[in-house]
């Protein structure tokens, strides 16, 4: 396996980018997360976390405790490793998604962008076993891709500045669910009625990074009927990891 | 029986913080925490609180409480604004020193125009759920704190303690309360990248020339800064990758924006520079309109610069006059400033 070339990136004098290109890659971002979880095992005092993104990580420590100087020196032997993935350390979750109108107003846009009918682009959504590249912009909201060529298609040209909690949106090739309220530049298709980030829990992101995801679709009736248990306190993820 | 602070004035806003939520920001969970960290680590030690217990951050406008408690230590740090007791009897207690209250007492913070952000600090601490291992609020996703946001009127914020646990005094010698003013205070240290290679060798060297000013559009996630313009050379756009505080946004517009405790763990506008972590605090207290000029340091004087400050940090609380003592007239006269002040070495 080559070795991709790799960049030390100063964050400042408490973090450290390492990065290993500039787009996004699904190969290169499974790499990343190899090498966090070998970096992570090698347990280098001062090292707080480890935040991969699509292209390079985020290394957080403690510069009292470790200099970025020796922190790269510690890290810079184990990037030739030709290390796969833990499989086993990540999860398979399905999540439910409704493409009621109400909740998939961009759908007819993206379609026509997309040159397909309406219901092959939920189709192709739905067959899509989707790799979490990394989690951000509010707690527990997934970049999950990849979507075939043909749905890669732009943002909006203006974002909204509102869109509900528990949104499914895509554009570039990839999709988020939107565990917040929040604007956004994307386009919106449907909505799940879990939450993928509940203070209910004790753990209360749903995902992490490197897992998979799988879109089921339901109808309103199913939707609202999940979202009254979960309303009611009665959500429970356990039913929605397949592995 | 419940012990707690009635919320008599909620004050502009004024929320839970403590040292920051760590170790899930692969999941997309900021950190928070206090805006200046130095303030309520001193603010935690004059009530004999471990450093990192949740205190609440102050800005602009204090908030007025009721004591639901037998007894509370409270105190005030990294402000001229005093603690004014209203009822039974009139007091004014600046910052930099505790004060024990009792039952129905009621006291406010007024008006806070010399900092962004000040601390006050009850021993014990408050008795709020934790997320992910932190009391700190994060305002935009209403998580963690009390209930996720700033204090309103009539809440009631649950203590630890319903009574001190000695009548102890505690007071920072040289008086208050704000940090001493030195000739770096409108410097701000930084140290060049990670996407330096997005700017024009300009706009490097632009970051540095004039000061920039601290504009009113500045909060706990991010701080906009007016002034010089600083021209990208490969777009503005990046993949996303991540975010450290203290890092130097540059959108489409070119002006700079400093993230800060509420920031986003991962962004897609090219950072320039990075505020070296020394400075800070200091940046968490700067007001909108204060003017400062940007200096580039290497990552190995940052080091240094982490590391003495921390000793300062250090010395300041191991500074800290303490006695005990069941009269309060007496304990104020001694904690004066007239008596204790001037016997500082260098802090």
């Amino acid at each position: 396996m080559s070795t991709p070339c790799v960049q030390y990136l100063p964050s400042g004098d408490t973090a450290l980018t390492v990065q290993f290109g500039t787009a996004i890659d699904k190969t290169l971002n499974r790499r990343i997360m190899a090498l966090s979880q070998l970096i992570s095992a090698a347990q280098i005092p001062g090292l707080l976390e480890i935040l991969p993104t699509y292209r390079s990580m985020l290394i957080h420590y403690n510069p009292l405790i470790i200099s970025q100087a020796d922190l790269i020196s510690r890290i810079d032997p184990l990037m030739d490793s030709s290390v796969e993935l833990d499989e086993e350390a990540s999860a398979h979750w399905q999540i439910p998604i409704c493409f009621d109108e109400e909740f998939a107003p961009d759908l007819n846009h993206v379609a026509a962008a997309a040159a397909m009918a309406a219901d092959d682009v939920i189709n192709t959504v739905l067959h899509v076993t989707y790799h979490i590249y990394m989690l951000g912009f509010a707690p527990g909201q997934p970049y999950m891709g990849d979507l075939p060529p043909s749905l890669n298609i732009p943002r909006r040209e203006n974002p909204v500045p509102r869109i509900e909690k528990g949104s499914l949106v895509t554009a570039t090739g990839l999709t988020i669910i939107y565990p917040f309220a929040n604007p956004t530049g994307w386009h919106v298709i449907g909505r799940t009625p879990v939450e993928i980030f509940s203070l209910q829990r004790e753990n209360p992101a749903l995902f992490s990074p490197g897992d998979r995801v799988s879109l089921t679709a339901i109808d309103r009736q199913r939707f609202d009927d999940i979202k009254a248990r979960v309303m009611k306190g009665e959500d429970t993820i356990d039913r929605l990891r397949i592995s | 029986m419940t012990s707690g602070l009635e919320v008599i004035s909620p004050g502009m806003m004024t929320t839970v913080q403590d040292l920051g939520r760590f170790g899930y920001q692969a999941r997309g969970v900021s950190v928070s925490g206090a805006m200046d960290r130095d303030g309520l680590q001193l603010a935690n030690s004059l009530v004999g609180n471990p450093p990192a217990t949740g205190a609440l951050e102050i800005r602009l406008l204090g908030p007025g409480f009721k004591v639901l408690a037998e007894s509370v230590s409270i105190a005030l740090y990294g402000t001229s604004a005093p603690i004014e007791v209203i009822s039974p009897e009139k007091q004014v207690i600046p910052a930099g020193r505790n004060i024990i209250l009792s039952r129905g007492d009621i006291f406010r913070i007024g008006a806070v125009g010399d900092t962004a952000a000040c601390y006050l600090a009850v021993e014990g601490g408050f008795n709020l759920p934790e997320v992910y291992g932190s009391q700190s609020t994060y305002l935009p996703a209403q998580l963690g704190g009390f209930e996720g946001r700033a204090l309103k009127e009539g809440d009631v914020l649950p203590l630890n303690l319903n009574h001190v646990t000695a009548h102890r005094y505690r007071a920072l010698p040289n008086g208050p309360a704000h940090q001493a003013r030195t000739e770096d205070d409108n410097v701000i240290r930084v140290i060049a990248g990670p996407q330096a290679d997005y700017f024009t060798d300009a706009a490097l060297a632009m970051l540095c020339q004039d000061s920039y000013t601290v504009s009113a559009e500045t909060n706990r996630m991010g701080m906009r800064l007016e002034g010089a313009q600083l021209a990208h050379q490969s777009g503005f756009n990046i993949a996303s990758d991540g975010i450290v505080r203290g890092a130097i946004q540059v959108p489409g517009n070119g002006l700079p924006i400093i993230l800060l405790a509420d920031c986003q763990t991962t962004g897609g506008y090219p950072k320039i520079a990075t505020v070296i972590s020394a400075d800070l605090p200091k940046l968490g207290r700067m007001m909108p309109g204060a003017e400062f000029r940007f200096q580039y340091v290497s990552v190995t004087e940052a080091e240094d610069l982490a590391r003495q400050h921390q000793d300062h940090l250090h010395a300041r609380m191991a500074s800290i006059r303490s006695f005990s003592g069941d009269d309060q007239e007496l304990a104020s006269l001694l904690m004066s400033e007239n008596l204790i002040s001037g016997v500082t070495a260098g802090d």
